[in-house]
C-alpha cells in the first residue's frame, strides 16, 4: 500500500496536500494537474487513504487497519472511482453522462461505514461536454463530507468553469537525480541503466514499466548516431539513412525520432553555450553530447532546431519522412 | 460450514435477497449473498450499499461457520430443485457445495471478511411502530416522491418522528404530500431522516408481506427497520430537505365542499381534451357550481359543470388534471375539501376522515 511520504518528486504536492488533511475535514473538490505517469494518481489513492484510515500519521495511511485493508483490497464501499472507458460503438475513451449521473446519485447518499467519501476520477481531461456540464453543480456544492479528486494531464481540455471550482494541485517531472534514486534504491536497477531510464522516462516514474522505454532508448540512440555522423555523411548516405523511416509502420518512429533530435540538438546547444550540465534533458549523454557539438556550429545547431520543429509541424501535414530526415540531415552537414 | 434446510423455506429467503444485490457494481462481493450459520440457524444478508436486507432462519446446522457465494445463481439452483432438503456444506478448498438427491453443484465463493458488515446498531434502542399505519402513510405519500434525478433530496420521502407524533413528507416540487399520525413513539428527541425512493418500496414490501413487530432506529448515516426476524438497512441521502412547512397554507378564505367521486369523474370527462403535455384544465369555483374547462387547443374544447359548497370570492386557478386525480385517489371517502387562496398560491385538499393528510397542489398560469 500507497503511502504519500512514498511518492517520490512532488514534495510540494504531498505538502499542500497533508496540510489540507491536518485541517480536519478537507471537504471539497481538488485538481492534479501534471504530465503522464508522475503519480497524480498515485497520490490520489494514497492521500484518499490517509482520510479514510484510523490511524494516519501525518497524512501517511498505516495500512493495516480495517479501511487501509479494504481499500487495498478494493471493497471500500465510501470510495468511488470513476475511469474513462470506451463505451458504446464510440472510438475514444470517454468519460460521458452516464458516468456522471451515476457518480451523483452514489455522493448522493451518506457515507456506507466511514467519515467521509472519496471520489477519484482518473482522467477528468477525458470527460466530454454534457459530461462537465452535468458535474459542475456537485463541484461547486459537493455534498456533506465529500472529497472530490480530479487528475488532469491537458489542463485546456477541462472546461475553465470547472477548473475554477477546484483547487488546483500541480505535479511537475521528477527531478533526474531523484529518479536516478529512485529506480536504483527501489526498483534494483544498476546505476547505468537507471541513469538511461531516468532520462528517457522524463521524469514519469509511471512510465518505467512501459514498453515505450525500449524504443525510445532505442529511437534516442539513433537520433544521437544520425547527429554525430551527420558532419560527415555523404549525400547518397543521407537518402540511405532517411529512407529507412519512409514506412508507413514507421509513421510513429519518425515522430519520435524527430522529438528525440529535437531534445539532443536542444541539449548540444545547451553544453555549447555553457549552461550547467544539471539543465540537460539527456544527462546521462552528457559527455557523448559535448563531443557531438563540437562537430557544429552554434549557428548550425540553432537552425537544425528551427529545422526539426517545422518538420514536425510538416509531419502534422503528412509531409513524407524521407522529405522530412532528408532535408533536416542535408542541413546539418553543412 | 455445513447445514441443511428445506428447499421452499430456503428458496423463500433468497427470492427476498434478490432485489438488494448489486449485480453491476464496483464491487464483487457485493453480487453476493453472506449466509453465517451458528447453532440457531442461518442469517442471510445481502447489500447493495444502499439497503441491506438479513434474516434469520431455521437450519439444522452440522457445522458453523460462514460463507459468501453468487445469490442470483444460488437463486436460481435452489430454484430448480424439487421440493426436499438442500444440503449445503463449505469445503476446506473454499468451495460451496450444495447436494440434494441426486444433484450436486459446487460454487466459488469470497471471502466472507470482505463483504460490507451489517451496520451496527443497539437491539434495545429500537422503537415499535405500527406496520399497518406506517404502511398506509407511506402510500398515501410515495405518489409525490420526485423522479427528477438532478434534485436528489427530493427523491426520498422524508421522516419526521418526535415523540409525539410522527410525520411524512414527499415533493416534488409541484405538489406535495404530508401525513401526520399522533401517538406515543420511544424517540428521545426529534430526528428527521431521508429515504431513497427504491428503499420505500422495499419497506412497504416488507411491511406487508412480513409477520411481526415493526421496529425501527436511526443510526449513524442509516435507519434499520426490523420486521419478525427480518432486518432492512437504509443509508440515508445526504442534504437537507426543503422547508415544506413554507408550502404548507396556514389560512384560507376560499373553501369548497364537494362530492369526491362527482368530482372525479367530472375530471375524466374534462380531461380527455386537456393539454397533453401539461394536462391543465381551469376550474371555476363559485357559489354553487364548479365549471371545469379544458381547452385543447386545435383539436377542441371541454366543459363540465358539478354543484358545490362554496364559501369566498369567485376564483378561477389552472391545475394538472392527472395531480387532481392523483390526489382525489389517496383521499378517499366521500367528501373533499379544497383550500385556496388566489390564482397562483398552492391548492390544498383535504378529506374530513383523515385530517392528518394533506395533499397539495402548485397551480398553473391560466
Amino acid at each position: 500500500m500507497l503511502k504519500l511520504d512514498d511518492i517520490i518528486g512532488q514534495n510540494t504536492a504531498v505538502k499542500t496536500l497533508k496540510s489540507s488533511g491536518r485541517s480536519g475535514k478537507p471537504i471539497g473538490a481538488y485538481l492534479f494537474t501534471g504530465p503522464e505517469g508522475v503519480g497524480k494518481a498515485s497520490t490520489a489513492l494514497a492521500w484518499a487513504t490517509a482520510l479514510f484510515c484510523d490511524a494516519a500519521v501525518d497524512g501517511n495511511a498505516c495500512g493495516v487497519c480495517g479501511p487501509c485493508r479494504k481499500i487495498a483490497s478494493g471493497s471500500m464501499p465510501d470510495l468511488y472511482m470513476v475511469k474513462p472507458e470506451i463505451r458504446d460503438r464510440k472510438t475514444k475513451q470517454e468519460i460521458d453522462i452516464s458516468h456522471i449521473r451515476n457518480l451523483i446519485g452514489r455522493l448522493a447518499y451518506k457515507p456506507f461505514e466511514a467519515r467521509l467519501k472519496v471520489a477519484i476520477m482518473d482522467g477528468a481531461d477525458m470527460m466530454n461536454k454534457p459530461a462537465s456540464n452535468a458535474f459542475l453543480k456537485t463541484l461547486e456544492e459537493p455534498p456533506g463530507d465529500t472529497v472530490i479528486i480530479l487528475t488532469a494531464v491537458n489542463l485546456n481540455a477541462l472546461l475553465p468553469t470547472i477548473v475554477s471550482r477546484c483547487r488546483t494541485v500541480r505535479f511537475g517531472p521528477v527531478a533526474y537525480d531523484e529518479m536516478v534514486g529512485y529506480l536504483v534504491d527501489k526498483r534494483g536497477m544498476k546505476m547505468d541503466r537507471a541513469r538511461v531510464v531516468a532520462a528517457v522516462s522524463k521524469g514519469s516514474p509511471g512510465m518505467v514499466d512501459s514498453d515505450a522505454i525500449e524504443e525510445n532508448v532505442e529511437t534516442r540512440s539513433e537520433a544521437m548516431g544520425l547527429l554525430s555522423h551527420a558532419s560527415q555523411n555523404p549525400v547518397a548516405n543521407v537518402y540511405k539513412v532517411a529512407s529507412k523511416f519512409d514506412k508507413a509502420a514507421n509513421k510513429n518512429k519518425t515522430d519520435l525520432l524527430l522529438d528525440c533530435l529535437r531534445e539532443l540538438v536542444r541539449d548540444m546547444l545547451a553544453v555549447k553555450t555553457g549552461a550547467k550540465y544539471d539543465n540537460l534533458l539527456n544527462m546521462d549523454l552528457a559527455a557523448e553530447l559535448k563531443a557531438a557539438a563540437e562537430k557544429f556550429s552554434e549557428r548550425n545547431l540553432g537552425r537544425a532546431f528551427d529545422l526539426i520543429n517545422d518538420m514536425t509541424l510538416a509531419r502534422r501535414r503528412n509531409i513524407s519522412p524521407l522529405l522530412a530526415l532528408s532535408l533536416l540531415l542535408l542541413e546539418l552537414k553543412d | 460450514m455445513e447445514f441443511t434446510i428445506n428447499r421452499d423455506d430456503f428458496l423463500k429467503v433468497l427470492q427476498r435477497v434478490q432485489g438488494v444485490v448489486s449485480i453491476k457494481g464496483p464491487m464483487p462481493i457485493l453480487a453476493n449473498v453472506l449466509i453465517e450459520a451458528d447453532e440457531s440457524g442461518i442469517t442471510v444478508y445481502a447489500t447493495n450499499l444502499d439497503m441491506g436486507l438479513k434474516g434469520s432462519y431455521g437450519a439444522n446446522v452440522a457445522s458453523t461457520g460462514s460463507v459468501t457465494v453468487q445469490a442470483k445463481k444460488l437463486h436460481d439452483i435452489v430454484r430448480e430443485l424439487p421440493s426436499s432438503d438442500i444440503h449445503l456444506k463449505v469445503d476446506d478448498d473454499g468451495r460451496c457445495r450444495i447436494a440434494s438427491g441426486k444433484s450436486k453443484f459446487n460454487l466459488a465463493t469470497i471471502d466472507p471478511e470482505e463483504f460490507p458488515s451489517f451496520p451496527e446498531h443497539d437491539e434495545s434502542k429500537l422503537i415499535g411502530l405500527e406496520g399497518e399505519m406506517l404502511g398506509d402513510m407511506i402510500r398515501k405519500t410515495s405518489y409525490a416522491i420526485s423522479q427528477d434525478e438532478t434534485r436528489l433530496t427530493l427523491n426520498g420521502a422524508f421522516f419526521e418522528v418526535s415523540p409525539t407524533n410522527i410525520r411524512l413528507v414527499a415533493t416534488d416540487g409541484h405538489r406535495l404530500a404530508f401525513v401526520e399520525r399522533e401517538g406515543a413513539f420511544g424517540v428521545g428527541e426529534p430526528t428527521t431522516f431521508i429515504v431513497a425512493r427504491k428503499a420505500i418500496q422495499e419497506l412497504t414490501k416488507i411491511i406487508s408481506e412480513i409477520d411481526g413487530d415493526l421496529k425501527f432506529l436511526k443510526q449513524d448515516n442509516h435507519v434499520i427497520f426490523v420486521k419478525g426476524s427480518l432486518r432492512l438497512s437504509i443509508r440515508l441521502i445526504d442534504g437537507a430537505y426543503p422547508n415544506y412547512e413554507q408550502v404548507i397554507p396556514k389560512s384560507s378564505d376560499k373553501t369548497a365542499r364537494l362530492s369526491a367521486n362527482e368530482f372525479s369523474h367530472a375530471l375524466r370527462r374534462v380531461a380527455t381534451l386537456a393539454d397533453e403535455k401539461s394536462h391543465m384544465i381551469r376550474l371555476t369555483f363559485s357559489e354553487k357550481s364548479l365549471t371545469l374547462v379544458s381547452e385543447g387547443g386545435e383539436l377542441g374544447e371541454a366543459k363540465d359543470e358539478i354543484p358545490i359548497d362554496f364559501e369566498g370570492d369567485e376564483i378561477s386557478i389552472g391545475l394538472n388534471a392527472q395531480y387532481l386525480l392523483d390526489v382525489l385517489g389517496i383521499l378517499g371517502g366521500d367528501e373533499v375539501v379544497v383550500n385556496m387562496q388566489d390564482q397562483l398560491r398552492p391548492v390544498m385538499a383535504k378529506t374530513p376522515e383523515d385530517p392528518g393528510l394533506l395533499c397539495i397542489i402548485m397551480p398553473m398560469r391560466i
